[in-house]
């Protein structure tokens, strides 16, 4: 709460950044809106849920029989290729902002918004977080979005984030229209 | 939903019982295995992440938790994280860096690359005396070419660049024996004869329609590849420089 607190204040400096009257801002163009939540804790819940539909797929690690392949942002899914031709979805492990998965000793290590979380799966009617580190991947959940990294210089443009709204958690890529908020 | 849990339970169980002797960790756990691209990796005892900035460990001995042991300023850019008998093996956007884990708990440089072709995403992978990194600079990669780049480490505080490969637009990459995979994204998987180690020679490809190829796991008999949409599995126990098809997850 502290943090998200810190975060909260910080976000005047981040507007004063942005300049709201600038007369060569694009129409429309490629930036990022803001993804809101009212209820962190909710984000920051693991648990087990039933097999989904691979739908974003993301980076893969394998132990034995089994791959744990990241549903980008959303999770990470289990499945059995003990038989190869025939790979079976066991399940999947909710974490939000999901990005990195590797596992051992049935513990899985990913990451939570920007937290590296560690999940127990030996019991897997008991599928749990068992510890946390806040902030390992500051740069995977901030309150602004991400420059290109290639090209610190280039201006990322974004909607600017209302508070009225809830807390920032993520960044989308999409077409925005008239951006007033800049870095 | 309990007869799955009972599955897991024993294949859990079975993947900690089964694994083939190459497969084996120094300490006789189970050793599993990662793409080229992770942020984050598992040696030994150890948990490595890095960030843009930095290289963080974690011991993990404890399985319940990962505790926090050091911090290491590595450069910018750093994209991706790789390990390789007592290395680790880190690519940002413009350099290889390579770590010694002698003391596991505290990663110390050994050596450095810089690239010729600047601004690209660049996993890198190794084994014995040389490394291989892909250069792309398609899309927000910024650059202006891509390829396959080998380096001879076997002085590994001055890794020599041995040869370049212009590619399209290379992603993850894996090596199994004598055979180098190179994600190519929609372009497929370009697989390498490295009998040479340091003079590639690219002797098939695998495609696959509407499918883009981010990375690669060789792990035993089987290429797992990452797509976009799931995963695809291929025989390489048969000739691994001739990947074949065996299945692909069905949504």
């Amino acid at each position: 709460m502290r943090q998200i607190l810190t975060l909260l204040l910080l976000t005047p400096i981040l507007f004063s950044a942005c300049t709201s009257h600038e007369n060569t801002t694009p129409s429309s163009i490629e930036g990022y809106m803001p993804v809101y939540s009212q209820d962190v804790s909710t984000l920051k819940e693991i648990k087990a849920e039933p097999p989904r539909t691979t739908v974003n797929g993301g980076k893969i690690y394998t132990v034995s029989n089994l791959l744990f392949q990241v549903e980008q942002d959303s999770g990470i899914h289990i499945i059995n290729y003990a038989d190869p031709s025939s790979p079976q979805k066991l399940g999947f492990v909710r974490s939000f902002l999901c990005k990195e998965v590797t596992v051992k000793n049935g513990f899985i290590y990913t990451n939570n918004l920007s937290d590296l979380v560690v999940i127990d799966i030996n019991n897997p009617a008991d599928i749990k977080e068992v510890g946390r580190t806040p902030h390992v991947f500051p740069d995977l959940a901030s309150q602004y979005p991400p420059k290109n990294s290639n090209n610190q210089f280039e201006r990322v443009y974004f909607e600017c984030p209302d508070p009225k709204k809830g807390t920032v958690i993520a960044w989308k890529k999409q077409t925005i229209n008239n951006p007033k908020c800049w870095r | 939903m309990k007869t799955l849990y009972h599955l897991i339970a024993i294949v859990v169980l079975s993947a900690l019982i089964s694994c083939s002797k190459e497969m084996t960790s120094a300490d006789g756990a189970s050793a599993g295995a990662g793409g080229s691209t992770a942020r984050f990796t598992i040696a030994g005892n150890y948990l490595y992440v890095v960030d843009n900035l930095s290289l963080k460990s974690f011991d993990i001995s404890s399985n319940t938790a990962a505790v926090y042991k050091s911090k290491t300023e590595i450069g910018i850019n750093i994209e991706t994280i790789f390990p390789y008998q007592d290395k680790l093996f880190i690519g940002s956007s413009s350099t290889m860096y390579i770590y010694s884990l002698s003391d596991p708990a505290n990663p110390t440089p050994l050596g450095k690359a810089e690239y010729t072709i600047r601004m690209a995403c660049d996993p890198v992978v190794a084994r014995d005396s040389v490394a291989y990194a892909t250069l792309r600079s398609t899309g927000r990669c910024g650059g202006s070419q891509s390829a396959l780049v080998v380096y001879n480490i076997k002085n590994i505080s001055s890794p020599q660049l041995m040869n370049t490969f212009f590619l399209t637009a290379p992603y993850g990459l894996g090596i199994k024996n004598n055979s180098l995979y190179v994600c190519e994204g929609q372009n497929g998987i370009r697989v390498f004869n490295i009998t040479k180690a340091y003079d590639p020679v690219q002797v098939s490809e695998v495609r696959a329609s509407n499918t883009t190829f981010y990375d690669v796991i060789p792990y035993g008999n089987i290429l797992i590849a990452q797509v976009n949409d799931g995963f695809i599995l291929y025989d390489i126990g048969t000739n691994p420089l001739q990947p074949a098809f065996v299945s692909r997850i069905l949504n």
